[in-house]
């Protein structure tokens, strides 16, 4: 667009980039590619220093592209230089990249270096190959961090009274823990707003006591005999839970008098709670005890909730309706509708008659729907609570290793059933989809 | 919805009139009617009569919605997206009409000589207005990036002050980067 006008004036104009204050040069700087920004060092006399104090240092992916020799020695040591002959704070630090760091002694000097230079957001995403790579202990003196992104390391039990009081959020991918847990580290961090961990796989009881956290995501993998309980969270608003429970079928828990029920460790401290989703099989992390009809607190604040449910298990059934049960303000909903054989167990009574019913309700999807008769009921137990619903949206999902033998209605008969359901809500549309594709009569 | 009237007064003792929302865009602004010193006309000894009105014209567009420009400036991505799928289909196609509006306005905005560049920068500086800031300062980086060196003089007009064998040593030292990294 304007560059040829940029450089029209340039004989009347002169050098002025070159004397800009500082911060502007270094915003300027900052928004360059690392390897770029360090190269404008040949420029001029002034230009030679200018990039020494850029406060955000990224040396992601892009760089190792930078370079002509595209030998992981030669990034390790160009960070290295970089590292050294940098001055002042240094406010973002990013290693990514899948680097191979062969001598992880560089990683627990950088580290060093950050922790001297006011390090406030803080992204080390290593090789999956350097998992046991333990973070120096000067890790735990960068205590001006806002932003922490760790992936692939092992984190070692903290000092004693070493603390993250500034940190808010919290990333952790498939980081491993010695001598400590979530709930010491997460305890360690007064303000933290948003957590993150992707691939937990615990062994230990998971507890999280953070007052000030709004959102909270965890994927991974779930001991059935450990204990997962969220305390002392009012401000949650965002909840996603995708866990997969092991050790289902070696061992069968039994609630025990004067203990909690899992459901309210869980959920018994949510009351602030917009949006929530439960995926994986997590919900039968609830069946091994005792499962109430509601919960004794009330999401009134919940939008949105997604669950996938096992239509095979009548208890994961119960539990997912004890979740729609207690947010009586719902307007979305999302069912992830699994059935995994044909054996289809005598449901309990599903629907609890019009004392109960979802008035705010306006959308629903179903995914993952065969037409299976489990399936067919709570449609309809849907359809019948839910006086203000505009859009059903139904995706139909045909496994061939379930439907052998079986010969599930399709197309336009399954339509009309659906069709034929009673509607509480005279604005409710139904939309049903075959492979992606809307069904329609006559078409 | 305040239209308090504001009056800015250039470097060249001209007076401008901003409404007190558009105003709000500059933190320094905001911070003299916030602080309640506002005594008939801000004085702006920093920022020349040329350039204040396209500062305004910039406040005007922005002044009063500091949660969606923040949107803009993360790459359009909603943070809360990573973590549940929005519902609200309608919603996110409002949200892109008025993004796609709001980068052709600045695309038309950003249209000028390079003096206006650095004056705009600076005034953006001085007066704290991110978003105008980010705008000219990327502007900026993109004269720089993916360019030679002699490319990046031209665009800015810088003169080398190395003497021949400084320069000499400097490429060689540029050359050694992908091999051995020879800082001086």
């Amino acid at each position: 667009m304007s560059l040829s006008k940029l450089k029209l004036d340039l004989s009347l104009n002169g050098d002025i980039i070159s004397n800009m204050p500082p911060n502007i040069m270094e915003t300027i700087l900052s928004r360059l590619p690392i390897k770029e920004a360090v190269r404008t060092c040949i420029l001029s006399k002034k230009w030679r220093y200018n990039w020494i104090t850029i406060p955000e240092l990224i040396f992601d992916f892009t760089l190792r592209k930078a370079m002509r020799n595209r030998n992981d020695d030669n990034v390790v040591k160009f960070i290295d230089d970089v590292l050294s002959l940098h001055r002042g704070p240094i406010c973002k630090f990013e290693l990514s990249g899948n680097l191979c760091i062969q001598d992880t002694g560089y990683i627990d000097k950088w580290i060093l270096c950050l922790s001297r230079n006011d390090i406030q957001e803080f992204i080390l995403c290593l090789q999956p190959l350097l998992r046991d790579y333990e973070l120096p202990s000067c890790f735990y003196s960068c205590e001006l961090l806002t932003h922490l992104h760790l992936s692939y390391c092992t984190l070692q039990r903290p000092p004693l009274f070493s603390s993250f009081n500034f940190l808010k959020s919290l990333l952790l991918y498939k980081v491993e823990f010695v001598g400590f847990t979530y709930e010491n580290l997460v305890s360690r961090c007064p303000i933290l707003e948003r957590l993150k961990i992707e691939g937990l796989a615990s062994y230990a009881d998971f507890i999280i006591y953070a007052p000030k956290l709004k959102s909270l995501v965890v994927n991974g993998f779930f001991e059935v005999t450990q204990n997962i309980c969220l305390k002392n969270t009012p401000l949650l608003e965002c909840v996603s839970l995708n866990l997969h429970c092991c050790g289902l079928n070696s061992k069968r828990l039994n609630h025990r008098e004067g203990e909690n029920s899992r459901l309210i460790n869980v959920f018994g401290c949510l009351d602030g709670v917009e949006k929530l989703a439960v995926r994986g099989n997590f919900l039968k992390f609830f069946v091994v005890d005792f499962v109430p009809t509601k919960l004794p607190n009330t999401f009134y604040h919940m939008k949105s909730l997604e669950l996938q449910i096992c239509f095979n298990d009548v208890l994961m059934v119960a539990t997912a309706l004890c979740l729609i049960r207690s947010a009586p303000n719902l307007q979305e909903l999302k069912i992830d509708a699994i059935i995994h054989t044909k054996i289809q167990p005598q449901f309990p009574e599903i629907g609890d008659g019009p004392e109960f019913s979802l008035n705010q309700l306006r959308n629903v999807k179903i995914n993952s729907f065969g037409g299976w008769r489990r399936q067919l009921e709570f449609v309809e137990f849907l359809l019948s609570i839910t006086p203000v619903l505009e859009k059903m949206s139904i995706y139909s999902h045909k496994d061939p290793t379930i439907a052998e033998g079986y010969d599930p209605m399709h197309g336009e008969m399954m339509l009309e059933v659906l069709m034929q359901f009673p509607r509480v809500s005279p604005k409710a549309k139904i939309e049903y989809f075959e492979a992606g594709r809307l069904v329609e009569f006559g078409k | 919805m305040s239209s308090t009237k504001i009056f800015l007064k250039s470097s060249d003792d001209k007076t401008f009139e901003i409404d007190e929302t558009a105003a709000r865009a500059s933190e320094t602004l905001k911070n003299i009617i916030d602080g309640g010193c506002l005594d008939g006309v801000i004085p702006l000894p920093n920022v020349s009569s040329n350039i204040l009105p396209k500062v305004i014209e910039y406040c005007k567009k922005h002044g009063g919605d500091n949660g969606s420009s923040k949107k803009i400036a993360n790459g359009g991505v909603d943070k809360d997206k990573e973590i549940l799928p929005d519902y609200d289909e309608e919603e996110d196609k409002r949200e892109k009409v008025r993004v796609d509006e709001l980068k052709k306005w600045e695309e038309e905005y950003m249209d000028f000589d390079q003096q206006v560049l650095y004056d705009l920068m600076l005034a953006a500086n001085y007066l704290h207005i991110k978003g105008l800031l980010d705008l000219t300062v990327e502007k900026a980086a993109s004269m720089i990036r993916g360019r030679t060196p002699d490319q990046i003089r031209e665009n800015f007009n810088i003169n080398s002050d190395f003497t021949p064998e400084e320069e000499e040593e400097m490429i060689l030292i540029e050359d050694e980067w992908d091999d051995e990294w020879a800082f001086d």
